[in-house]
């Protein structure tokens, strides 16, 4: 159940996790996909690590918690 | 250096994220305390990050890097003897003054606690070191983008100026609280790979050990004499001149991070906030000491005399595009947060301690809350401006060390003073906050005419704010015994024999704050043993 608080008292908390969340998820997405389908030259300075793939998915797994956790605060 | 459009498109994102906050936040602005405090109501895990994302400034991020390429894990005493003990002496004794006295601001405290003239000397100083420590911030972002992205020095501060001032005049405190919570992740996520890439190339810590000069990797065992160690500072003026006066005097003084702690929504709230705050500094120098460790070992022809470079050309070397975009992103955070922070302490210190206070007091609150919007633009301004005479000075490091030593460092003995001795009297504190900042003025001219000498900048730093702290300390008890104390019923709640201990806070015990406190410093100390 969803109590949604609505007339927007001043000041009131705006949960911070939704943009957290969105933006992580957004570069994350980005990354994987740049890293599946983009050039693998440029990982020679990487250490030939698909870096932008690793650390995309990371950075999607911390957007979702963020985004999961924010659903959960509001109930 | 190849910067591709995934580059910019990630960077893109970005800005509209920080803009987008902004401007779902400006309905919930409507009185000026939502705009200068945001109304008290936000939870302590929020103000903790912003705690310490207001002082990821330039200095923070790209500073410590260089430090930590130049002087090796010696920077990290700018985190465990320079911040965490004052983060925790803050929360546990001082905020309960700070909060419970409902004071909108520092300098508001000092009036409650001494007199109007006190407030005043604290509020014009305070303005003034805020607004250049600004501009050094859009400068050095400035910087990096020139070199990065070749963007021309102009375009790249009216750009990030020009972002700040658009989410702090809508979203006032909040916005700019929101917006360096979400600065935090991003440094940190950001700047991670880099250590975890640089540890794996460099064939991790023992590696690492066995590429650095002598004693790098110790933080205690070179303190014993100045001669032994590259900051050419021994322990004594490390313990008293940082660890004491510098750091009590920014984390407990400085109205740009105590800011954070007033939005929050309750006293324990209030307190954990630089608790919380410490955890990641305490943490941080993995992210910053370590990559300059890792310049020095993997990268030293390109370091060559280029040490404030070190964080971006680290960055040039290990991260591709995509990454590299991330990379960007935190660095343009960092100099964000740094200046939206300086710019919210500005307009509230301005409005609240200055206009109000001198130029026109009983106005309705929705002009008070105008004039803290037309500060916003104000202060933006001036801090562009600053930013260009910045520009003109070669060591920035030096500069930001020599303002905290002219203003932070006397005003921590009159809080130290006021807070805890009751007979201290208002022209007391008043004439030795006058005194101990004369002092570290006087102080500063015999080291330019060399009357004065110290092995390097950072040692005179040091003295300097030790010299400051005790004539401030010392005039103020003297004249105190001279001069009459304010009576003891004004002053409930701003002294600490004064004032009621909190007895029950309805908080589990894992939740208080004198619990987080001890097991914190427990583990700075511990990680103190561990880095000898």
């Amino acid at each position: 159940m969803r109590k949604e608080k609505k007339g927007e008292q001043p000041g009131r908390f705006l949960d911070v996790r939704i943009p957290i969340g969105l933006i992580f998820t957004l570069f994350g997405s980005i990354m994987v996909v740049y890293g599946l389908w983009g050039s693998k030259e440029i990982y020679h300075r990487s250490l030939n690590i698909n870096i932008n793939l690793w650390w995309g998915l990371l950075f999607l797994l911390f957007g979702g918690v963020m985004l999961i956790l924010s659903r959960r605060g509001s109930s | 250096m190849k910067v591709h459009v995934v580059d910019y498109l990630i960077i893109a994102i970005y800005f509209i994220f920080v803009l987008g906050v902004g401007f779902a936040l400006r309905k919930r602005v409507r009185t000026s305390e939502d705009f200068f405090l945001s109304g008290r109501s936000i939870p302590s895990w929020i103000t903790g990050l912003a705690f310490m994302a207001a002082n990821l400034g330039a200095l923070e991020v790209m500073g410590m890097v260089a430090n930590g390429a130049k002087y090796g894990m010696l920077t990290n005493h700018f985190y465990w003897i320079g911040a965490i003990p004052a983060m925790l002496f803050v929360g546990i004794f001082m905020m309960p003054f700070y909060y419970g006295s409902r004071v909108k601001s520092v300098p508001e405290y000092l009036k409650l606690r001494f007199n109007e003239a006190t407030r005043g000397v604290n509020a014009i100083s305070f303005a003034i070191l805020t607004v250049l420590m600004s501009g050094i911030n859009i400068y050095a972002m400035a910087l990096v983008f020139k070199l990065m992205l070749n963007w021309s020095m102009d375009m790249s501060i009216i750009l990030s100026a020009g972002v700040v001032l658009v989410y702090i005049f809508f979203g006032g405190l909040t916005s700019s609280i929101y917006n360096e919570v979400l600065q935090f992740f991003l440094i940190v996520l950001g700047l991670l790979p880099l250590a975890i890439l640089g540890l794996m190339n460099a064939g991790g810590f023992s590696g690492l050990a066995a590429r650095l000069p002598e004693g790098f990797l110790h933080t205690w065992s070179t303190l014993a004499k100045a001669s032994h160690n590259p900051m050419g500072i021994e322990w004594m003026g490390m313990v008293m001149g940082l660890g004491f006066v510098l750091s009590f005097g920014y984390w407990c003084t400085d109205y740009l991070v105590i800011q954070r702690a007033l939005a929050a929504r309750d006293m324990t709230a209030a307190r954990n906030t630089p608790l919380i705050a410490a955890v990641p500094k305490m943490l941080f120098p993995f992210l910053v000491t370590l990559p300059g460790l890792l310049a020095v070992a993997l990268i030293p022809k390109a370091l060559e005399g280029n040490y404030n470079l070190a964080l971006p050309l680290m960055l040039q070397r290990y991260y591709p595009s995509g990454l590299l975009g991330v990379g960007l992103t935190a660095l343009l955070a960092s100099f964000m947060s740094g200046m939206a922070g300086n710019v919210t302490a500005f307009n509230t210190v301005w409005t609240y301690d200055i206009y109000q206070s001198y130029i026109r007091p009983r106005a309705t609150d929705q002009h008070y809350l105008w004039m803290g919007k037309m500060t916003t633009i104000v202060g933006v301004l001036i801090s562009v401006a600053t930013a260009y005479i910045v520009m003109r000075f070669s060591n920035l490091m030096d500069y930001m060390q020599l303002l905290f030593s002219f203003f932070n460092a006397p005003l921590f003995a009159t809080f130290l003073l006021g807070m805890f001795w009751k007979r201290a009297t208002p022209w007391g504190a008043f004439s030795g906050l006058v005194s101990g900042t004369l002092a570290a003025v006087g102080h500063y001219l015999l080291t330019v005419i060399e009357v004065l000498q110290y092995p390097s900048e950072m040692a005179g730093n040091f003295y300097r704010a030790i010299y400051a702290w005790s004539i401030c300390f010392g005039v103020t008890i003297v004249v105190s015994f001279f001069t009459k104390p304010r009576k003891e019923k004004e002053l409930v709640g701003l002294v600490y024999s004064l004032t009621p201990r909190i007895r029950r806070e309805g908080v589990p015990w894992y939740k208080r704050p004198l619990f987080l406190a001890i097991v914190i410093g427990a583990l700075t100390i511990i990680l103190n043993i561990i880095f000898w």
